[in-house]
């Protein structure tokens, strides 16, 4: 696993919607970078095939430069299309290389259980230096019966890693399947005064 | 059975045009694997419940399903051989308005294998072409 990439930016003058399109339509993405220790926020382009690159390789720490400056950052958040082929904005966060940060990162439910896994949550919070954060954390659930709660201190972590959130969160739950649950969106808008319709 | 709403606000409602992407329920949210529409078009109830069964009988009542589309629009028609006019016609089945991007079916403890045969069954019920996904990392 390689420490980390070297990434180079262009600064973002043209900002909006078109502006970005255009810039994605040239192989690049568009991001920006959070505000830290009086620095300040900055918008900026990456190459999207150097991005990717490095992605592929479980980089987690990169090196922005920009305007001949160097500067550590981390994925703080991905925002992908509506079909969730590509990425169309990252969002990354300042780090410094010997000072832990804290990160989210996703859990991988590894395993068949006897039952199915109702996930309480899809990503933790961990404290790590950057260039240790790893790609996932593994949630072992092979063969564990209904009912049967899964908690963040029950996660075995990397070396270097520690949790940032409570150790009596849930992580998941084994539910058993009994029959098919109805869940949607926007039924609020619908409801309201008046005469039932039958079809 | 197919879903209709309990009660609605209006009896019954413009055709209206589908247009743009889904901007929300695009994203695998409760199980491990989605089925995401890619096209327009209205998915009447009984293309839900088509769905749901395909999908039951494919798993073998294995996996949870999470139906994450409900039919809200009803959709009025006129009889056959009728003239024209005198007001609109009867209710004759609800609908959800599907747009490119939403996701229809979750499921959930099964295996990827098992998950695509369940949405391949499914597609064949769909009125438009469907894809199967996946969750994407946040991070």
């Amino acid at each position: 696993m390689a420490q980390s990439a070297t990434l180079k930016a262009e600064a973002r003058t043209k900002l909006g919607s078109r502006a970005c399109r255009a810039l994605r339509a040239n192989g690049m993405i568009p991001a920006n970078l959070q505000p830290a220790d009086g620095k300040e926020h900055l918008d900026l382009a990456i190459n999207e095939h150097e991005f990717l690159a490095a992605r592929r390789n479980h980089v987690h720490l990169y090196d922005i430069e920009i305007g001949g400056q160097s500067e550590s950052v981390v994925v703080r958040e991905l925002e992908w299309d509506v079909f969730g082929d590509s990425i169309i904005h990252v969002e990354f966060k300042r780090v410094q290389r010997g000072v832990e940060t804290e990160t989210e990162v996703e859990l991988a439910f590894v395993g068949m259980p006897k039952g199915v896994v109702n996930h309480t949550m899809q990503h933790i919070s961990i404290f790590s230096l950057p260039s240790m954060i790893p790609d996932a954390i593994e949630v072992n659930v092979e063969g564990l019966g209904e009912g049967t709660h899964i908690l963040a201190k029950d996660l075995k972590l990397p070396e270097g890693v520690r949790l940032a959130v409570e150790p009596d969160a849930e992580v998941a739950v084994i539910a058993g399947v009994r029959e098919e649950a109805t869940t949607e969106e926007g039924e609020e808008g619908e409801e309201g005064e008046g005469s039932s319709v039958e079809a | 059975m197919a879903t209709m709403p309990k009660r609605v606000k209006h009896r019954k409602v413009f055709r209206g045009r589908l247009k743009g992407l889904a901007t929300r329920g695009n994203r695998v949210s409760f199980g491990d694997f989605g089925l995401m529409s890619l096209d327009y078009g209205w998915m009447s109830a009984r293309h839900i419940e088509a769905g749901r069964v395909a999908a039951n009988r494919a798993t073998g009542g294995a996996a949870k399903i999470w139906i994450r589309v409900f039919p809200h629009k009803p959709i009025s028609s006129k009889p056959a051989e009728t003239r024209m006019g005198k007001g609109k016609g009867d209710v004759d089945f609800w609908a959800a308005e599907i747009k490119p991007g939403k996701i229809l079916y979750e499921l959930g403890g099964v295996p990827e294998e098992k998950a695509k045969l369940a949405f391949k069954r499914v597609a064949h019920k769909m009125p438009f072409k469907v894809k199967m996904v996946k969750r994407v990392p946040t991070t």
